[in-house]
Order: C-alpha cells, then sequence, then structure tokens
C-alpha cells in the first residue's frame, strides 16, 4: 500500500494541463479544418500551414497528455523519443526524395506511364 | 516501484518502434499517392466532413482517457470505469465511422485492388484502425479488472500504459487526418 501511494505522488498529471491540451488540440485542429473547408490558403504555403498546425498539435499533445517534459533525468524517455524522430525523419524524407528522384530520371512521366500500362491491361 | 517504472519505460519504447512502423506507412502512402492507375484519386473518395468527426471522437476519447488515468492517481475506482466507459463509448465511434467508410468505398469499387494509392490508403488507415480496436479490447479488460480486483500498483501500471498507448494514437491520428484526408482534399 506503501508503494501504491508513493508512486502515485510522483505521477506528474494534472486537470489543468488535459484541458490545457485539449484546448490547443480543438483550435489547430479547427484552423487546419477551417484552412482547407473555407478555402483560405493554396498551394505549397497551404501544405506548410497543415504541417505546421499538425506539428503544434503534436507538440502540445506530448507535452499535455503525454508528459514527455515532466520525468526526472536521465530523461531516457525523451531521449528515445528524439532517437525516434531522427530515424523517422531520415526514412520519411529519405524514401521521397529517392522515389520521387528515381521517378524524374529513369521513367517517363507518370501520365505517359500510366497511358502504357492503361493499354497494355489484357 | 522498481518493476512499474521499468514497464511503463518499456511501454514507451514499444510505442517508439510503433511510431517507426507508422512513419514507414506515411512514407509508402506519399510515394504511392500519384500511382491511381486510372482508378479514383484522393480528391474523389475522402469526405472531410467524416474524417473531422472521427477527429473529434478520438481527441475527447483521449482526452476522456486522460481524465481516467487522473482518477486512478487518486485511486478513485468507480470514477475510472465512468471515464474509460466514456473513452470506449468514443472510440467505438471512431472505429463504427471508420469501417462505415471503408464499407462503402469497396462497395463503390475503391477497394485496396484498384489501385497503389488505394492500397497504401488502405494499409495506413487500416493499420491505426487495427491499433484503435485493439485499445478498445485492453479497455474491456481493464474495466473487468477493475471491477474485479482490488486497487493496486499493477493495476495503476496498466491503466497508465493504456493511456500512453491511447495517447499516442491520437497523435498518430491528427497525422492522418491533416497528410491522408486534408492534404488530399487540397491538393
Amino acid at each position: 500500500m506503501k508503494e501504491l501511494e508513493e508512486i502515485e505522488k510522483l505521477w506528474p498529471g494534472k486537470l489543468n494541463a488535459y484541458l490545457l491540451g485539449l484546448f490547443l488540440s480543438l483550435a489547430f485542429t479547427l484552423v487546419a479544418f477551417g484552412l482547407v473547408s473555407q478555402h483560405i490558403l493554396s498551394g505549397s504555403l497551404l501544405i506548410y500551414a497543415l504541417i505546421g498546425t499538425a506539428l503544434a498539435q503534436a507538440a502540445a499533445q506530448l507535452l499535455f497528455f503525454l508528459h514527455l517534459s515532466h520525468e526526472g533525468r536521465p530523461r531516457w524517455n525523451l531521449y528515445i523519443f528524439i532517437c525516434m524522430m531522427c530515424f523517422a525523419a531520415i526514412l520519411v524524407t529519405g524514401s521521397i526524395w529517392i522515389m520521387f528522384s528515381l521517378n524524374d530520371r529513369v521513367m517517363p512521366s507518370a501520365q505517359e506511364m500510366e497511358r502504357f500500362m492503361l493499354e497494355n491491361r489484357k | 516501484m522498481e518493476s512499474y517504472s521499468r514497464t511503463v519505460f518499456g511501454f514507451w519504447v514499444y510505442l517508439m518502434t510503433d511510431a517507426l512502423l507508422f512513419a514507414t506507412l506515411f512514407a509508402t502512402y506519399a510515394v504511392l499517392k500519384n500511382g491511381t492507375f486510372g482508378g479514383p484519386t484522393s480528391h474523389d473518395i475522402y469526405q472531410l466532413g467524416g474524417a473531422f468527426k472521427q477527429t473529434m471522437l478520438l481527441l475527447f476519447s483521449s482526452f476522456a482517457a486522460g481524465l481516467a488515468t487522473i482518477s486512478a492517481y487518486k485511486s478513485q475506482k468507480n470514477r475510472v470505469l465512468v471515464w474509460l466507459g466514456v473513452a470506449f463509448l468514443l472510440g467505438a465511434s471512431f472505429i463504427f465511422l471508420e469501417l462505415k467508410e471503408f464499407t462503402l468505398l469497396v462497395k463503390e469499387g475503391h477497394s485496396w485492388k484498384k489501385s497503389a494509392f488505394l492500397s497504401s490508403y488502405f494499409t495506413l488507415v487500416g493499420t491505426h484502425g487495427l491499433h484503435i480496436s485493439i485499445g478498445l479490447f485492453w479497455m474491456l479488460v481493464l474495466g473487468v479488472q477493475l471491477i474485479v480486483q482490488p486497487f493496486s500498483v499493477a493495476l495503476l501500471r496498466r491503466i497508465t500504459t493504456f493511456s500512453l498507448y491511447w495517447h499516442f494514437l491520437d497523435v498518430i491520428w491528427i497525422f492522418i487526418f491533416t497528410i491522408v484526408y486534408l492534404m488530399g482534399v487540397a491538393t
């Protein structure tokens, strides 16, 4: 029973933090949804804005729902998280970079390729 | 104490590897998005309203799981059950909407067999849906344990790892909502 109380005291979650997280998540979701449904921005500016709101919302949830900033040292959870982000960044940008540059260099354009494939469907 | 923090940390490491799984699926989706092979494009098939509803359901489900965790750390068993119940209902509605969307797509002939784009779409969103379904089952098990067992460190640990899992899935959904649905409709 003593152990239970000890653990309960150490946990960093507070109602205010959850409410703040919920409020920020709602705000960022509504902004992103509004940008698209009301056609406020377009082109690459819209894409950057959407990525921005998604990252901001993810950060809000990591801080206020997952309590990433509240652990004691050494901050192993944070280190593993950063490690994961590095891997994910290499994986995603690397895949997109390689595949699209392959498309540009080796293949005929996507439309030509598709026409060819549709013609030879049988 | 030792085993509690070790388990929670181990679970966090699992979540990070799970994030890498989703990163791979996101990369696949980005690469294959234009491979529609004469079938529908993302612009033709996505319904923004449904995806927005799903986002709200999952966000509030995640918040309810947070409230359940707060109650658990105050040893308030009944409140944990209530908030877990709310989180379960919201999560179940989320999965219901997702299955409805999937069946509609398949009925219209836009199944995963149609094109590389649709394969990657179903794999990415379906993998997230599978995680949510597992989470729903986990909530049921937790509910039964809360009813039949006295409150203990082990129970607290399970609720903690569950809440991490549930919040994590909401973070993944933010990116599905943005990259798949919002960008799919916008471009």
